[in-house]
């Protein structure tokens, strides 16, 4: 990962230039959901990328001064093409029954939004004593013995196990960690959860002299979090990159229960940006169900939520038929009065009526089911 | 962390660089030493450990000195069966000699590695060798003291040497008490936890009527109905004990084998001065191999025990020992050859317990004349039978108790000659 080191105070960015960015922007927030966003002054942004209502407001340049709108020092550039992200809506939308009417691909495609999410990444040296117990595997022989009075009494067989062998270990370091992220949304855990994680050594610098700067249609979101309220998640990042190189000095297979007294010097916070797609369909009730596409691994989260009408509109259907089946039936059943032989086939009607009206139920339970499932998935 | 490092850590080579790594020292470095003298800080002269003082004790001054007595019973520590372990064990401990040179006069002294204990045989100074073995828990971590001194063996070991008539009377006499020898054998204690699935026919006995066509007639009869059962059984096998050396007579050994493992205390060299010790020769693979049959009859007992009647067929059982833990003591018996005749006679004493057990010589005289008095009666009333049997039939009565005394008397006397064989061969 190439970057130009910014040394910045922990508690804040330096300066705001709307200028960096490489083209004239506009910035909006969402009065819904308070996301703010920045996006080129000739594109329009009629709801938030992020909630999908239309609450965005732009907002005027005194307001904006207020505000830090620095552009990033990094960018990771999105490798998914369009014909990638058709695939990945139409096997999102394959074998799927009862979509709302508004779930289209077409629909997908149109309101589709290059997103760039922000992130903070934290260099730091750290001085350090710190202590744990390191796990050593290590084998045990055991043993299994079968006893069969047809064929001879016992037989034995040697098992070997692998146990850990836990030991007290403490220490020094004295190291420098780069690129440990931390949030720059209060959302941050949430989104990543559904995305997956993003391959943070493709991320280029940003800016005009690298020549890499968000092309065609673009939104970018600005951090909700600063780095004073960041820091808590790097500085477990922090703890997590030390208990893995503590293993690693040990020459142990496992670590646990590693606690430490850190000391930090020389801090770098990188404002990095990465590429998520965001699109949406509206839902039965009107409601606007957020997808996003992770811009690298092409990773899709999103609730696939089906059409309750259309399964209502089926099932009416269904019962329609089951009760013309009766009235027929019971048509039959009368002309056997003249002619005994039908009563038979009035009977063999009215049970078939009864298993249409019961599949009749068949659609809303399915769809009950679907989007039941979708949502604990979710 | 206020002092860096805590005392008794050690720096270990670290695996990355910009990172110091310390480790707990072990015990044993920091406590070991290769050779402890015992001798009298008072007078000079070598002191011994005591049984009836229970401490290091110096003949020459009366000096006492208790050792250290770290009770650890049946929590003290255990070892798994790591596979490093197991090839160490297999490589075995007993097979190094050691050059001793004697801190007093000089000598240097060879002997066996299976001694733990060694007396110089020029100046009597008594030394006791703590072994570097690369695998220190094979070496003995525990044991238990000596609880009965050469007094009490004494008179345990005449008493039980004169409680059978068919030995010698002169056989307590020949009891002396410095013959008596305590030692340390080595013993593997091996815990495990088996559980086993198990599956066999078992046989239901029914009685049943039936006409007999033959016979015309209704008659029962027993048949036997053989249905599958199966279950599971899970013991804990806890301090199983297994000699580890095969220089004393393993059935003799069983026999005074009902040590307390509730005594048991840390290996303190001071508990071994001036007694002999010997370390194990059969190793922990062997003990362990010779355990696990016992556990696995043990469990097998337990499985065939849950069937619903005696009468079992195709047993079929599967088990699997988990938990398998063994530890290497020491424990305190005392060996008292003799001699008698020609042959010599071994006695095991306890030195927990008191337990005895041993050969002891037969007087075939004495088990010849038990023997002949008591066919004698039942021959003499039968020649009195045959004698007077021509009287008027006088002698039938008194030939046939006779016959009948002959018989009790040849049953009996042949039960004595089997117990004297025993006895005589034991």
């Amino acid at each position: 990962m190439e970057k130009e080191k910014m040394i910045l105070p922990v508690d804040g960015r330096e300066g705001s230039s709307l200028s960096d960015w490489g083209e004239p922007v506009k910035v909006a927030v969402c009065e819904n959901c308070d996301w703010q966003f920045i996006f080129p002054e000739t594109q329009t942004l009629p709801q938030c990328p992020h909630c999908f209502k239309p609450a965005l407001v732009n907002l005027a340049q005194e307001t904006r001064d207020h505000l830090t709108l620095q552009s990033p020092e990094l960018i990771l550039a999105t490798t998914l093409s369009s014909g990638q992200l058709t695939q990945i809506f139409q096997s999102f939308l394959s074998g799927f029954w009862f979509h709302p009417v508004d779930l289209k691909l077409t629909n997908l495609m149109n309101r589709l939004i290059l997103l760039y999410l922000p992130i903070w990444l934290v260099d730091s040296s750290i001085q350090a004593t710190w202590q744990a117990e390191a796990g050593f595997d290590y084998q045990i022989l055991s043993h299994q013995d079968r006893f069969d009075e047809n064929r001879g009494g016992w037989t034995s067989q040697e098992v070997q196990e692998t146990r850990v062998r836990w030991e007290s270990r403490l220490g020094r370091l004295q190291r420098v960690y780069q690129n440990v992220t931390a949030p720059a949304l209060n959302e941050h855990s949430l989104i990543m959860r559904q995305l997956g994680q993003f391959v943070l050594t493709h991320a280029k610098p940003f800016g005009k002299q690298s020549g890499v700067l968000p092309g065609g249609g673009w939104v970018a979101c600005m951090p909700n979090r600063g780095t004073t309220d960041a820091w808590p998640e790097a500085l477990l990042g922090f703890q997590s990159f030390a208990a893995k190189e503590c293993q690693k000095a040990c020459r142990a297979d496992h670590l646990r229960n590693f606690s430490w007294s850190p000391g930090f010097s020389g801090q770098n916070w990188t404002f990095l940006l990465l590429p998520v797609f965001s699109t949406f369909y509206v839902d039965d009730e009107g409601g606007s169900r957020p997808l996003l596409v992770n811009g690298q691994s092409g990773k899709l989260s999103g609730v696939r939520r089906a059409s309750l009408k259309q399964a209502q509109k089926i099932s009416l259907l269904m019962l329609g038929g089951a009760v013309l089946v009766v009235l027929l039936s019971l048509l039959i059943s009368v002309a056997a009065v003249v002619f005994p032989f039908l009563l038979i086939l009035g009977g063999l009607g009215i049970v078939l009526a009864l298993l249409i009206g019961l599949s009749a139920l068949a659609p809303l339970i399915i769809i009950w089911r679907m989007n039941q499932k979708s949502q604990s998935g979710n | 962390m206020s002092a860096f490092p805590p005392p008794n850590y050690l720096n270990i080579e670290s695996g990355l660089d910009g990172f110091e790594v310390y480790k707990p020292a072990p015990e044993g470095i920091v406590n070991q030493q290769p050779v402890v003298d015992y001798s009298c800080p008072q007078c000079g002269a070598s002191i011994e450990y005591s049984v009836s003082s229970g401490g290091l004790h110096c003949t020459h001054c009366g000096y006492e000195e208790k050792p250290k007595t770290d009770i650890a019973g049946k929590n003290a520590e255990q070892y798994e069966f790591t596979m490093e372990t197991m090839e160490r064990a297999a490589i075995g401990w007993g097979i190094d000699r050691l050059d001793l040179e004697c801190q007093y006069c000089g000598a240097r002294t060879s002997i066996p590695a299976e001694k733990l204990t060694h007396s110089c045989a020029f100046c009597g100074s008594n030394k006791v060798i703590q072994r570097q073995s690369t695998q220190d828990n094979l070496r003995p971590r525990f044991l238990i003291p000596f609880q009965i001194n050469e007094n009490a063996c004494e008179m345990i070991v005449q008493r039980w040497l004169g409680s059978h008539w068919m030995t010698p009377a002169a056989l307590k006499s020949l009891v002396n008490i410095q013959a008596f020898s305590g030692i340390y054998l080595p013993f593997w204690t091996f815990d495990s936890t088996t559980s086993a699935e198990w599956r066999a026919e078992i046989g239901h006995t029914e009685t049943e009527r039936y006409y007999d066509h033959s016979d015309k007639t209704w008659k029962t009869r027993t048949k036997i109905d053989w249905r599958w059962e199966s279950g599971s059984a899970h013991l804990r096998i806890d301090d199983l004990l297994e000699a580890g050396t095969a220089r004393v007579s393993a059935r003799h050994l069983n026999l005074v084998q009902n040590y307390d493992m509730q005594g048991l205390v840390a290996y303190e060299p001071g508990f071994l001065a001036g007694m002999q010790a010997q370390t194990y020769d059969i190793a922990l693979e062997a003990a362990w191999e010779i355990a696990r049959q016992d556990m696995r009859e043990k469990t097998r007992q337990a499985c065939r025990k849950q069937a619903s009647t005696s009468m079992i067929r195709n047993f079929r059982m599967e088990l699997d020992f988990s938990e398998e833990n063994w530890r290497l003591i020491l424990l305190p018996l005392f060996l008292t050859p003799f001699v008698y005749g020609k042959r010599v006679y071994q006695v095991l004493v306890n030195g927990q317990t008191g337990a005895i057990s041993g050969q002891r010589p037969v007087n075939w005289t004495k088990v010849w004349l038990v023997i002949a008095a008591l066919l004698a009666p039942g021959i003499i009333l039968g020649l009195l039978g045959l004698v007077t049997l021509p009287l008027a039939g006088v002698g039938i009565p008194i030939g046939g108790v006779g016959l009948f005394l002959l018989i009790v008397g040849l049953v009996i006397g042949f039960i004595i000659l089997v117990k004297a064989n025993q006895l005589d061969d034991a």
